[in-house]
């Protein structure tokens, strides 16, 4: 082999153990070792934490467990929490193929409940908030929509989330619960589905498509609809209608920076978490 | 040999193949790799095979066929005449208009799908006014169309503008004093001439339309049989209960489409008759 050939295997070889390396920094970054987390926490006495929570969350959590991780960071100056927001469905899919998540945080116990049932849980999951999934129309209320007997209307534009993600799942609890109050009869299930033109990603999509007024009617969590309360309106729902979603908190199996883990769910279960959530309209579990 | 030059012909040199054989294997490997992973998980995961006959499964194949065929057929007739006169009209301002045909090339889909909605959408600049006369795009199979459209026209408008530029217009004057009207003269001259850029144009826009995802999902939603194409039903599958296995069975799919469609289009642009052109 000559020189030059053995610079260019050098040079390739270098290459393909940087992108390792890179690769799996990356993955210690999330799941650092005890040992690790340790000696980096030698430098900061006020805490003993350190290292990076990887924390799975609802997309509805995205604000508040946004302000969760600020106060978290400031409470435990040697650790920080870094997120991944999508549909709860998609984070336990994600989870699945074995994505970095220490903390997942869903808007519904199913999607936690998979997750125990294939054993990638290191503990049993724990309510720490409660939601309610509420009818928003945009602003102007083109439409018109006064009550959800409005939703049944045809040729009104009806966005929901997917079956599969929770507020996706809710929203159809709703209109079944709806069915069966007095004045709506049968028929308004199979009108109101029919109404619905797109099943979106996550609860922040449907959000959207009424902010801008692109669907006349969505249901969206009262956090979402608080959140964005300038720009979109609720309409009431009878009592017997209200579904009341529950969000469970759980380490991830693996998770080798466990202490991290379990003081981020803490936390969150905690005064100051329960606080910030408060704040942003969740119910104390 | 002992001309150094003479190391330059067609041929490759020795050392320099060397050299080069390391990193061009790893990058087959690279890409060769995955798609390995996914067939071979489709023979080892019954399941896949299942999931190929399932309604959901065939009314996404179905909208996006028809939808990336429409796309096309639109392109080709906005596309041809845009990339004949970017290739040969001195105009003022070509440099800008090929930029314009460029940046959707460029930019990333969802931008684009952004872009679609505050144009199109029901308070968007032409969509409110399309919306007081009854017609509302969003959520509807014309705004996946369009999606398609806006990022994937590009790609046969600037494959089929360097093809006529490649024409040599003395055939074109040839067929002028034979007496051939101008029309004539581009549909029966100049045209087959750039028939191997039109193919290949032609092939990019239409599966660049077939993997149309982020604009689609941002301008027309996602819905069953309507808005849901096979990119988005890819998306849908892996976060549903059907997870991986509902996913590499439409991804599969996709693969062999993609893969049939670049053979049969090698076949084509071979028996290119003009080839010496």
């Amino acid at each position: 082999m000559t020189a030059r050939a053995r610079w260019g295997l050098a040079m390739a070889a270098a290459a393909l153990l940087a992108a390792l390396l890179a690769a799996c920094g990356g993955a210690n970054d999330a799941r650092a070792t005890p040992a690790s987390a340790g000696g980096a926490s030698a430098s900061s006495t006020a805490s003993p934490l350190a290292g990076r929570v990887s924390v799975f969350a609802a997309a509805s959590l995205t604000d508040v467990f946004r302000s969760i991780g600020s106060a978290f960071s400031k409470a435990h100056p040697g650790a920080s929490v870094e997120f991944n927001f999508a549909s709860s469905s998609a984070l336990a899919a994600q989870i699945e193929q074995a994505a970095p998540a220490n903390v997942f945080a869903s808007a519904d116990v199913p999607q936690m409940q998979r997750l125990a049932d294939q054993g990638l849980l290191a503990e049993s999951l724990a309510i720490f908030a409660r939601n309610l999934p509420v009818i928003v129309v945009s602003a102007d209320n083109g439409a018109g929509i006064t009550t959800p007997k409005d939703l049944a209307r045809p040729g009104l534009k009806l966005v929901l989330a997917a079956p599969d993600v929770p507020i996706g799942h809710y929203a159809r609890q709703i209109i079944d619960r709806l069915a069966a109050e007095p004045g709506y009869g049968a028929a308004y299930k199979d009108a109101t589905l029919k109404n619905v033109v797109s099943n979106e990603a996550n609860v922040r999509a449907v959000l959207t498509k009424i902010e801008l007024g692109e669907a006349d009617a969505g249901v969206v969590y009262r956090t979402d609809a608080l959140g964005a309360r300038a720009k979109v309106k609720t309409i009431a729902l009878p009592d017997g209608a209200n579904v009341v979603a529950s969000y469970p908190i759980a380490i991830v199996s693996g998770t080798r920076n466990a202490a991290a883990a379990a003081a981020f769910v803490a936390f969150v279960r905690g005064a100051e978490g329960q606080q910030l959530l408060q704040d942003a309209g969740f119910d104390a579990p | 040999m002992t001309n150094p030059a003479a190391r330059y012909g067609r041929s490759l040199t020795p050392s320099l193949a060397s050299v080069f054989a390391t990193p061009a294997l790893l990058l087959a490997l690279f890409v060769a790799v995955p798609l390995v992973a996914l067939a071979a998980r489709s023979v080892n995961d019954g399941e896949v095979l299942d999931r190929l006959t399932t309604p959901f499964v065939l009314h996404a194949l179905r909208l996006s066929l028809v939808t990336s065929t429409l796309t096309l057929g639109l392109a080709l007739v906005l596309g041809v005449p845009a990339a004949y006169l970017l290739a040969r009209a001195r105009i003022p301002g070509r440099r800008m208009l090929v930029l314009l045909v460029e940046l959707p090339m460029v930019l990333p889909p969802t931008v684009a799908g952004v872009a679609l909605l505050v144009a199109f959408g029901r308070r968007g600049l032409i969509g409110g006014w399309l919306a007081d006369r009854g017609l509302e795009i969003p959520f509807t199979t014309t705004a996946v169309v369009l999606a398609q459209l806006f990022v994937a026209t590009p790609f046969l408008v600037r494959t089929l503008q360097a093809g006529f530029e490649s024409v040599d217009s003395l055939y074109e004057r040839v067929s002028a004093t034979l007496g051939m009207s101008p029309l004539r003269t581009f549909w029966r001259v100049t045209l087959p001439l750039a028939r191997p850029a039109l193919l290949s144009g032609a092939v990019l826009c239409w599966t660049r339309a077939l993997s149309e995802l982020g604009a689609t999902l941002i301008f027309a939603g996602s819905f069953e049989g309507r808005t849901e194409t096979m990119p988005l039903a890819i998306i849908t599958a892996f976060e549903s209960s059907a997870g991986l296995s509902g996913a590499v069975a439409l991804s599969l799919i996709l693969l062999a489409v993609a893969l049939a469609l670049l053979l049969v289009v090698r076949v084509a642009i071979r028996q290119q008759p003009l080839d010496a052109a």
